[in-house]
């Protein structure tokens, strides 16, 4: 008995894994050996995002939140990175003043990496920069939704050291940034729809703080419940994160992912259309041999 | 009253008590509560440093029987696990975890690790979505497109193919916005209604023991 050839639909239909994951891997490496360069539109989130920072003014407070583990930076690094830039870039030009904090212990080790690859201490957008006068690093703060309605009250008594021990009350800028009514905006990348929620609470809902997010493509559907009310602009991806380093001028990672995102994107609509036309000419199919 | 309703009523009590300055501080400008308010935000950052440890404790035990046993194709993982939690509880306790010690431990060792994990999510994603992203019904279909719409978008080339970004927008701004905005306003009522519930004593969950009894 001989093997029954499966038709075109059939093939298309059940291309092996290994296939599918090898097409992958030639598509994902491909673009940066040889870049597209498909066009970035500036999206309005991006557009209010960005106009939100620069409408900061000079010697304002920005708080800067970073809670993505490791594992999330693939999605979040290239709008957080290029953001921390700007926001550097303001230090040096306008005087703004930057806490950098996490109330997530996993965001610790993703914003060291965030400063390192800013020029931490004092290289890149970090030249030119003092610590402790134009910016501070706090110490994860524990303790969820209570730590944070503890932290816009009094920030000194919530976090008293930096992450290096030192105390609070010795820390130059932070003189007359005694609570949350001192700082102008918070940006925050969670990297968790939970604690995205406690941080609108807390420093929203309770004292009216301007706010930005910056998170993973996944996020944007739940940035529009808030957008443009409670969060002024969102990032959401590496798509907005290119769109970002546009309206900067300074290219990074953003731009890099750009290309990847979009091979990936027609692969994978693409298998889609195959297993559908596969499906439905194998329901066609079967319609006609019931008839018969 | 017998002990059994001292244990459910202590801790009630102290809940509804706490809960209340909670609210009267936040509503209120009387000069006594924020101290109190303040302390009682020390004894919560106590109690999470209290529970992680607790959390760490319970890991290692639940590994530690894993290896006593030999459970099979189970106790090698776990003396993985728990040599790894010794590691790094013996480099981030002395030395702090922000200290460079720590962080070039945690970036060669649990970062790449969770960056493979979630890289080779995208593999399985997207030949999931190849085998099971199928037209079976109407609602399906209108699903797939939406889906499909969003996710071109999401991507630059979305801008260059003509019709997908207004098609886009709309989904987001009218469909999404609608639907994640009610599911906000039910997320918020619930928990307003378990807040309440509570203060008042009615929701007693937390102080159930295992097995359901009080």
């Amino acid at each position: 008995m001989g093997k029954e050839h499966k038709k075109w639909w059939q093939i298309i239909g059940d291309i092996k894994t290994p296939y599918v994951y090898l097409i992958l891997m030639i598509l994902f490496i491909y673009p940066f050996f040889r870049p597209l360069n498909f066009p970035i539109v500036i999206s309005q989130p991006a557009q209010d995002y960005y106009n939100t920072i620069e409408s900061v003014p000079k010697g304002g407070v920005i708080l800067m939140h970073i809670g993505y583990s490791i594992g999330q930076m693939g999605d979040q690094v290239s709008t957080s990175v290029s953001t921390v830039k700007l926001l550097l870039d303001r230090a040096k030009q306008d005087n703004i003043k930057i806490i950098f904090l996490s109330f997530q212990s996993d965001g610790i080790p993703s914003l060291w990496y965030i400063l390192d690859e800013c020029g931490y201490p004092d290289s890149g957008h970090f030249t030119g920069l003092q610590y402790g006068v134009n910016y501070v690093v706090l110490p994860f703060i524990p303790g969820g939704e209570v730590a944070m309605a503890s932290f816009c009250k009094d920030i000194w008594a919530t976090c008293p050291v930096d992450y290096n021990n030192t105390p609070i009350a010795n820390i130059p800028m932070m003189q007359n940034i005694k609570s949350i009514a001192d700082c102008n905006l918070l940006i925050q990348s969670t990297g968790s729809f939970d604690t995205e929620l406690m941080l609108i609470r807390q420093f929203w809902g309770a004292y009216k703080l301007p706010m930005l997010t910056c998170e993973g493509a996944g996020a944007e559907s739940q940035e529009r419940g808030y957008y443009p009310y409670q969060i002024k602009g969102f990032l959401a991806g590496p798509n907005y994160g290119a769109q970002f380093e546009k309206l900067t001028g300074v290219p990074g990672l953003g731009v890099s992912y750009a290309d990847v995102l979009s091979v990936l994107t027609i692969m994978t609509m693409a298998l889609i259309v195959l297993g559908n036309i596969s499906f439905f000419m194998e329901k066609r199919q079967k319609g006609v041999n019931e008839k018969r | 009253m017998s002990k059994r309703q001292y244990q459910r009523s202590i801790p009630l009590f102290i809940t509804s008590i706490i809960g209340v300055i909670a609210i009267v501080d936040y509503l209120f400008n009387l000069p006594v509560l924020p101290q109190v308010e303040k302390s009682v935000s020390q004894w919560v950052l106590v109690i999470s440093a209290f529970a992680a440890t607790l959390g760490a404790t319970s890991l290692v035990l639940f590994h530690l029987n894993h290896v006593r046993k030999r459970t099979v194709n189970q106790w090698y993982y776990s003396i993985l696990t728990i040599v790894g939690l010794l590691i790094y509880l013996a480099v981030g306790l002395p030395y702090g975890p922000a200290s460079t010690i720590f962080l070039n431990f945690y970036n060669a060792g649990a970062a790449p690790i969770e960056a493979t994990m979630l890289g080779l999510g995208a593999f399985y994603g997207i030949s999931a979505v190849y085998r099971a992203f199928r037209g079976r019904s109407t609602g399906a279909i209108i699903l797939l497109l939406c889906g499909a719409i969003v996710w071109i978008y999401q991507a630059p080339i979305g801008a260059v193919i003509p019709g997908v970004t207004p098609s886009a927008l709309w989904i987001l701004n009218v469909w999404t916005t609608a639907g994640m905005r009610a599911v906000l306003i039910g997320v918020a009522l619930g928990t307003i209604v378990l807040g309440m519930r509570t203060l008042l004593g009615l929701e007693s969950g937390y102080i159930t023991r295992q097995g359901g009894e009080e």
